[in-house]
């Protein structure tokens, strides 16, 4: 916990901040650099930030590298190639990975969250949700780099959509349709396991509330 | 990036800690397996069931997209517009076929079907790739032949395949020729866009090799040029049909 101090306080001469209490400070810094560091790559300070204070580093780099990747080569690997079918098969074999990193890795190391379906025997499926259970081991950082990029991918897809629908077109639209559905399908998944483990939390505060109430009861009697 | 307490943690039946690379050799491994028996069918119901449970989209994935880049590489004009009509076929034509068997009451998950017909057309692109090769090392009529023959044995062997995992499906009475028809209509339409692709493809190349046999012989110059004519129609209208 030392060493994680100590890159919050250097961070802090870095930019400067107006002297204002400790605890508003960080929250201040966390929610400016989750936006920051999605919306463009630019400042490189920033990123440099992120990969210092994230508990996976290289985790948090693949998981929003491979969601820009796949939306840079929607859009910019046509300049260079003008191959309508290697750039399709480029961005969606980006996607098809991105899906699996979050699915499989990302999700797991950065939030502590992991979701998978199963089958029922008369054939409906089941969502079934792993979450740890102590997540203190996940940096603020993570989980708020996670959840900005999971909620900012779909909206960015859902723009280019319309941009294609706007242009006619529409073969583009079928990377777009496959870009929505694996995104949304990961995003509505990892919505309900948070929740999931957000009740969980709430009956674990609670029993432990009522072994300490029990306790003090026995104590005193 | 590593962290010490997911070593110890690792042994646990859970895979919420597993390191990354057992998750990737685990996927590919399942893939591996699940193309061999699509290609090799025979297992009893149970193991096929326990197989089918965890189903994935890897392997149809890279199926459906190395017989779209095949069949865009052959079509001689719009590559772009072959790749994206296969695409769209092979996804959208499993996700009706499911909804169907669905509709008419089988006991099957949504995933688990369109992840088994991707998978089943496996030996249609096997098919697809001899095609391609025959082309290649024969040509001619020959070529044309055995194109033909093979995707009709891919055909039969993919329909077999997706109908033995299909009947486990516990369909009421009466239903489960209604569920598998249009199977058989899916796997009929995309070995016929394999075929035509090829065709296609012979006839322009034997186009293309018509002028210059004309140049040697001026004489049958005429004859060549009516044969062009209709060869050029019949692919026009192939080519409306298909798209």
């Amino acid at each position: 916990m030392s060493s994680g101090d100590e890159n919050e306080v250097q961070f802090y001469e870095e930019e400067s901040l107006p002297h204002v209490t400790k605890g508003a400070r960080v929250e201040q810094f966390d929610v400016e650099e989750g936006g920051g560091g999605l919306d463009d790559e630019g400042g490189g300070g920033a990123i440099g930030t992120i990969l210092r204070k994230s508990s996976h580093p290289g985790v948090a780099l693949f998981h929003v590298g491979l969601k820009l990747a796949a939306i840079a080569s929607y859009l910019l690997l046509g300049f260079f190639l003008g191959n309508f079918v290697v750039q399709f098969v480029v961005t969606v074999t980006l996607l098809a990975f991105d899906f699996w990193t979050v699915k499989n890795v990302s999700g797991r190391l950065m939030v502590g969250l992991r979701w998978w379906t199963d089958v029922n025997e008369d054939g409906t499926t089941a969502w079934r949700f792993e979450c740890k259970e102590d997540n203190n081991t996940n940096s603020v950082i993570d989980s708020r780099l996670f959840w900005w990029s999971m909620y900012l991918q779909p909206v960015l897809w859902v723009g280019l959509g319309i941009v294609c629908i706007f242009r006619f077109e529409f073969t583009w639209l079928l990377v777009v349709a496959v870009a929505l559905i694996l995104t949304g399908t990961n995003l509505v998944a990892y919505f309900k396991c948070s929740r999931q483990q957000q009740e969980q939390m709430r009956s674990y505060m609670a029993s432990a509330v009522m072994d300490q109430a029990m306790s003090y009861f026995r104590g005193s009697s | 990036m590593a962290n010490p307490f997911e070593m110890q943690e690792s042994t646990l039946d859970s895979t919420i800690d597993e390191s990354v690379w057992e998750s990737i050799k685990r996927d590919i491994i399942q893939v591996g397996r699940r193309l061999k028996l699509v290609v090799l069918p025979g297992l009893s119901t149970e193991q096929i069931q326990a197989e089918l449970r965890d189903w994935e989209l890897w392997g149809p994935l890279f199926i459906c997209m190395s017989l779209a880049i095949i069949l865009s590489v052959v079509a001689n004009d719009d590559a772009s517009l072959v790749f994206s009509v296969i695409f769209v076929v092979v996804w959208a034509g499993s996700a009706v076929v499911t909804i169907n068997a669905q509709l008419l009451g089988g006991k099957i998950s949504f995933f688990q079907t369109l992840c088994l017909l991707g998978y089943c057309i496996f030996p249609l692109l096997i098919s697809t790739g001899l095609c391609f090769l025959w082309n290649k090392v024969i040509g001619g009529t020959i070529a044309e032949i055995l194109q033909f023959v093979s995707v009709v044995i891919a055909l039969s062997w993919s329909i077999w395949a997706s109908s033995s995992f299909m009947a486990d499906a516990r369909f009421p009475d009466g239903r489960k020729l209604l569920a598998l028809y249009p199977v058989l209509l899916f796997y009929l339409s995309v070995a016929w866009m394999i075929l035509i692709g090829f065709q296609q493809h012979n006839r322009v190349a034997a186009d293309s090799q018509a002028p210059a046999q004309a140049g040697e012989t001026p004489a049958d110059a005429t004859d060549v040029g009516d044969y062009d004519e209709v060869i050029l129609e019949e692919g026009d209208a192939s080519r409306r049909f298909l798209f």
